[in-house]
């Protein structure tokens, strides 16, 4: 199938004023300027199918938010191809500006005096949509996401959540077949977040709508996104599931155990009498954290049970913040 | 009160941040400043051009020239800043942090204003340097009015500083309080000399403005340094000032008291 | 064609709404409105209290003049200031960064900016204006011909094409020194067309006439109702206003252009 979104060596090249501190410097910096280019994002290349949900992914600063501003046609890139449903972005052309739409999570687009339900009959006219249609996707999108009345109130008298729930409808109203999401849940509260991610799901699943999102919260990008591209320093380093990722890159597992009471041997000397390798990452009193390799888990486990009076164990991935930590700041590598 | 309670050093640190600042955005405060001088200098040539065929209440060509120059200076000295450092900063809510501080929140408003005039004044001056030597001002020193001139000026900028910062503060009351400053900002440019020296105001608007606070706040010192008045003007005018300043920090006091009450009681 | 009607008619709409939703809004306008009339008239009548006439113009034509200056202000602040501001103004999207989500509608950004957003509380200080220009009119004893009429609306559309080119053009350097409002100059230049070019020494006429035609602004439109104005300044002004408007579009597109290149 046609790809709906293509990047082929991408780049983007920022030429940054070079300031120093100090009175002299700012002095001399009224004659002559100084400029550093800075390599913001680095031939990057990869295709997105109709309907995938694509979870970009990177420290700050890494070119997330600019790789989407080329991609939504804001910027224009310094070299290399971009395509999104056939069109160049950066020619801005009306019938791609009509497909596509962007949400930002610390910015809204929605007037701040003009209540909701104003402010979206100006976008439908804005965007050509029909007045039926105008008013289905309406509701069904009030419905999807529990907003209730809050569509005659001013966006003033709004919560962060709820403001972020107009948002949404406002963004969607006119059925973009690209939704490129930055941050959206900045700042919100857990259950907003939690319910925010079944929305996109759910409306992935019935408008089968392309969605990019970048996010710092892994939750979001976990729970959403089936396939990751991680951006580092302008690079793309690794572009597909998150899960292959992890076991990639952090090949073991780690087992929480808590001793009770009993006698037999300490947890010292079983772990001493085991062939594989453990490494103790945590102790309070009588919890243990161990790590060990993902093949050895299950035997390890076993061991455990068997030889120690366990009041609680558990098996778990390391925690996908530290794995991600980790390729920040080593790289993707074998 | 000794120097620790006054907290100076706080005060001239406030100021000092201030001066940074706005020194890095020069380009914002040279362009108020040119628009501060429009009016002025408008009037300048306005004035200049009605005295052309002869004096105009008793002021030659020479004369307004002079007059409007040194009003561009003046204003520039006493223009007050308040409503933006202050006011805004009340109706945004980080004035909590300022209350916060082992400071009075004056001090704040003394700092941005200083800086401000410190970081315009270089363009203003250079501004009529240039002017002046184009128009060709005409002016007759004397010591006791240069003298005199200094005090009318330095009571001007209290005066104007602490009325405008009175209006400010009644942002702790109501949203929208800044009307008032387009109401105030009328009566300066009526009474205050600047559509026209006092002297040159239809009588009854005369009488009036040398009731009110705003011939003090801007035209006065100007009539000083002129040398067109007498002993007892320039004394009288100068207990004007005087007793204005007073009603503006008594005044202050009582919006400051009432104010913060208020504000505290509806939590900022 | 009939999209963008609708479009402003729906602009119209929602800024209105945004007007009324406070109370204390209506208060504060009227109070604007009475203050900038009295400021207005005030400096003209204090004036030819000390004086007959200045470099020729009776107190009854400066009036007119005095009326023509809130006619274009209150013409301006309808529907192109408040748009503009929206922009490069204090607080604007520049600043804030609200921008991006002009650019990502499907709508001519030039369109969008000019348009969508109306203070009409401004056709007060539009009535309060024709009020004086009535006035001194009647002072002058002069009658309104058709033909005065029309040569008056030529230059007043002539005026406003380049007052929208002037606002467009400071908006738009908003994009490249991010510090300054911009559109404050305007404010502060436009305040020269209160009285007569020619109280002007030389050299400021002609930046005032050709540079930033302030003159142009007031004076013309006002000499043209009054009947005094030379066809040829009306072609002059008018040939001044579309190469001002076709600088002020291309300056534009180019400052977007510079935006999407640079922006972070």
């Amino acid at each position: 199938m046609k790809p709906q979104i293509a990047v082929s060596d991408l780049c983007k090249v920022y030429r940054v004023p070079e300031r120093e501190a100090g009175l002299g410097a700012a002095v001399r910096s009224l004659f002559h300027r100084r400029y550093r280019d800075v390599l913001a994002v680095d031939h990057i290349t990869f295709t997105v199918q109709p309907g995938e949900i694509v979870g970009f992914i990177g420290p700050n600063g890494a070119g997330k938010t600019t790789t989407l501003k080329m991609l939504s046609g804001l910027l224009y890139p310094t070299s290399g191809e971009v395509r999104v449903d056939g069109f160049v972005p950066s020619e801005r052309q009306p019938a791609f500006l009509r497909r596509i739409s962007m949400v930002m999570g610390n910015r809204n687009q929605l007037a701040w005096d003009n209540t909701v339900s104003d402010s979206l009959y100006v976008l439908a006219e804005i965007y050509g949509v029909p007045r039926d249609e105008f008013g289905r996707t309406r509701d069904e999108l009030v419905e999807l996401l529990e907003i209730g009345d809050l569509l005659s109130k001013m966006p003033r008298d709004l919560s962060l959540g709820e403001r972020m729930k107009c948002e949404l409808i406002a963004a969607l109203l006119h059925r973009p077949r690209v939704l490129f999401l930055d941050e959206p849940t900045l700042g919100l509260d857990v259950t907003m977040q939690f319910r925010l991610r079944r929305f996109v799901a759910e409306y992935n699943r019935r408008s089968q709508a392309t969605v990019i999102l970048t996010s710092h919260y892994m939750a979001d990008v976990v729970s959403l996104c089936p396939r990751v591209v991680l951006i580092h320093q302008g690079r793309l380093l690794f572009d597909g599931d998150l899960v292959r990722l992890a076991e990639q890159m952090a090949p073991f597992k780690l087992i929480r155990l808590a001793v009770g009471n009993g006698g037999g041997p300490t947890i010292q000397n079983v772990l001493s009498g085991l062939a594989q390798p453990v490494t103790i990452i945590e102790q309070n009193e009588r919890r243990y954290t161990l790590r060990v390799k993902r093949t050895d888990a299950s035997p390890i486990t076993a061991r455990l049970l068997n030889d120690l009076p366990l009041a609680d164990i558990t098996v778990e991935d390391p925690p996908i913040e530290a794995v991600i930590d980790q390729v920040y700041r080593e790289g993707v590598n074998g | 009160m000794n120097r620790q309670r006054m907290n100076l050093r706080g005060g001239w640190a406030l100021v000092r941040k201030s001066l940074f600042s706005y020194m890095a955005g020069r380009g914002f405060f040279w362009t108020l400043a040119l628009g501060w001088m429009m009016g002025p200098l408008v009037y300048m040539f306005v004035w200049a051009t009605a005295a052309k065929a002869g004096a105009a209440g008793g002021f030659e060509r020479g004369d307004f020239v002079f007059y409007y120059l040194c009003l561009i200076l003046v204003n520039q000295f006493t223009y007050p800043v308040s409503n933006w450092t202050v006011g805004d900063v009340i109706r945004s809510g980080s004035f909590s942090s300022w209350l916060l501080r082992p400071l009075p929140a004056i001090y704040e408003a003394i700092g941005a204003d200083v800086a401000t005039k410190m970081v315009c004044m270089p363009f203003s001056l250079a501004v009529v340097a240039v002017l002046g030597l184009v128009l060709r001002p005409s002016f007759a020193f004397s010591w006791p009015a240069a003298l005199a001139f200094v005090l009318a000026l330095l009571l001007a900028q209290g005066l104007r500083f602490m009325l405008a910062y009175v209006l400010a503060l009644l942002a702790l009351w109501s949203q929208r309080a800044d009307a008032l400053l387009g109401l105030n900002d009328t009566f300066l440019f009526l009474l205050g000399g600047q559509v026209a020296p006092t002297a040159l105001l239809p009588g009854v608007l005369q009488r009036v403005a040398t009731l009110l606070p705003y011939r003090y706040m801007a035209g006065f010192p100007i009539e000083v340094l002129m040398g067109r008045l007498t002993r007892t003007e320039v004394l009288a005018g100068l207990a004007w000032q005087l007793g204005w300043l007073a009603v503006a920090m008594l005044l202050h006091q009582f919006v400051w008291r009432r104010g913060i009450r208020h504000y505290a009681a509806v939590g900022g | 064609m009939g999209y963008y009607l609708r479009l402003i008619r729906l602009f119209i709409g929602t800024s209105f709404q945004r007007e009324t939703a406070f109370r204390a809004n209506f208060a504060i306008s009227l109070l604007n409105t009475a203050l900038t009339l009295i400021a207005g008239l005030a400096g003209v009548t204090i004036l030819f209290g000390q004086v007959k006439t200045i470099q020729g113009w009776t107190f009854p034509q400066a009036l007119t003049l005095v009326g023509v200056y809130l006619l274009v202000g209150a013409l301006r602040d309808i529907c192109i200031g408040p748009s503009l501001e929206t922009l490069g103004g204090l607080g604007g999207e520049i600043f804030v960064g609200g921008f991006d989500f002009t650019l990502l509608k499907p709508v001519p950004t030039q369109f969008l900016v000019s348009v969508r957003n109306w203070r009409l509380w401004a056709l007060g200080d539009l009535t309060l204006s024709l009020v004086v220009m009535g006035v001194a009119l009647a002072r002058l004893g002069q009658a309104l011909t058709l033909p005065g009429l029309a040569l008056f609306l030529v230059a007043l559309l002539v005026s406003m094409t380049i007052v929208y080119s002037v606002l467009l053009l400071l908006a738009s350097c908003v994009f490249w020194y991010r510090g300054v409002p911009l559109t404050w100059i305007f404010d502060s230049l436009i305040q020269m067309g209160r009285y007569p070019v020619g109280i002007y020494p030389g050299w400021l006429r002609l930046l005032l006439t050709w540079v930033v035609p302030v003159g142009f602004i007031t004076s013309v439109p006002a000499q043209a109702l009054t009947g005094q104005v030379p066809a040829l300044t009306l072609v002059g002004g008018a040939a001044l206003a579309l190469g001002l408007l076709a600088l002020a579009s291309a300056f534009l597109r180019l400052s977007l252009r510079r935006y999407s290149s640079a922006s972070s």
